[in-house]
């Protein structure tokens, strides 16, 4: 008779980058969302941001494949990337939708492993040409 | 102004002309208009996959950089992230 297996655990790590991402995002969604406030209060919502996506990430310690793969960015870059879609609700103000980029492996040499990549508004789109322009020279006189 | 001579194919051509009178306007101006909105569907549509392009390129630049920081060793527990955004957010924000 075998003993019922435990349940399987994976580490879950941040990248720098990823983190520092994090910190933007946060520090943005602060400042967008509490303009009138003081940089302590600020401070306060953004470290609520960041506890909620802290949260979400540890949740991938347990069957973190439960998020979608996502197929284009994976076959763009020839592994399998999946994405934590964090929805930041606290604190008032509209929250917006984040996503994490992860990656599961479960080959490493101690534990298997997920790993936090990268952090970007789920609607964040790059800067157009024109926008490119204007933080380089400043707004245009009208 | 730019001008827009549509070709359609007989069948639609008189489903469009039905239309129009039913509704009581002129055939060619009501066909133009229909003409004007395909085209602006599908240059919207081109500017949406550009967009979803440029989105996709800016995401999988993000991602390559997080996999430099794994194949440098720069990994992070949960505890040393959030002492690093602590510690930036003091800076940020202050």
């Amino acid at each position: 008779m075998t003993s019922p297996q435990p349940p399987r655990a994976w580490s879950v790590r941040f990248t720098p980058h990823a983190t520092d991402e994090a910190l933007e995002a946060a520090a943005r969604w602060a400042e967008l969302n509490a303009p009138e406030t003081s940089g302590e209060e600020r401070q306060q919502r953004a470290l609520a941001w960041y506890a909620g996506m802290e949260a979400a990430a540890g949740t991938l310690a347990t069957n973190p494949r439960r998020f979608a793969v996502r197929e284009r960015e994976s076959r763009l870059l020839g592994l399998q990337v999946h994405a934590l879609l964090h929805r930041h609700t606290a604190g008032g103000g509209g929250g917006g939708a984040y996503h994490a980029f992860y990656q599961v492996e479960d080959d490493t040499p101690d534990v298997p492993r997920v790993t936090i990549l990268h952090v970007r508004h789920a609607a964040r789109r790059p800067l157009t040409r024109a926008e490119a322009r204007e933080i380089q020279t400043g707004p245009n006189e009208p | 102004m730019t001008a827009i001579t549509l070709h359609l194919p007989d069948d639609k051509a008189a489903r469009l002309r039905a239309r129009a009178e039913a509704s009581g306007e002129d055939p060619d101006a009501f066909a133009a208009g229909f003409a004007v909105a395909a085209v602006l569907r599908a240059l919207d549509e081109e500017d949406q996959e550009d967009e979803d392009d440029a989105q996709l390129a800016d995401t999988v630049a993000g991602i390559r950089r997080g996999l430099a920081d794994v194949a440098a060793g720069r990994l992070l527990t949960l505890d040393e992230a959030r002492e690093r955004f602590e510690a930036g957010l003091a800076v940020r924000l202050k």
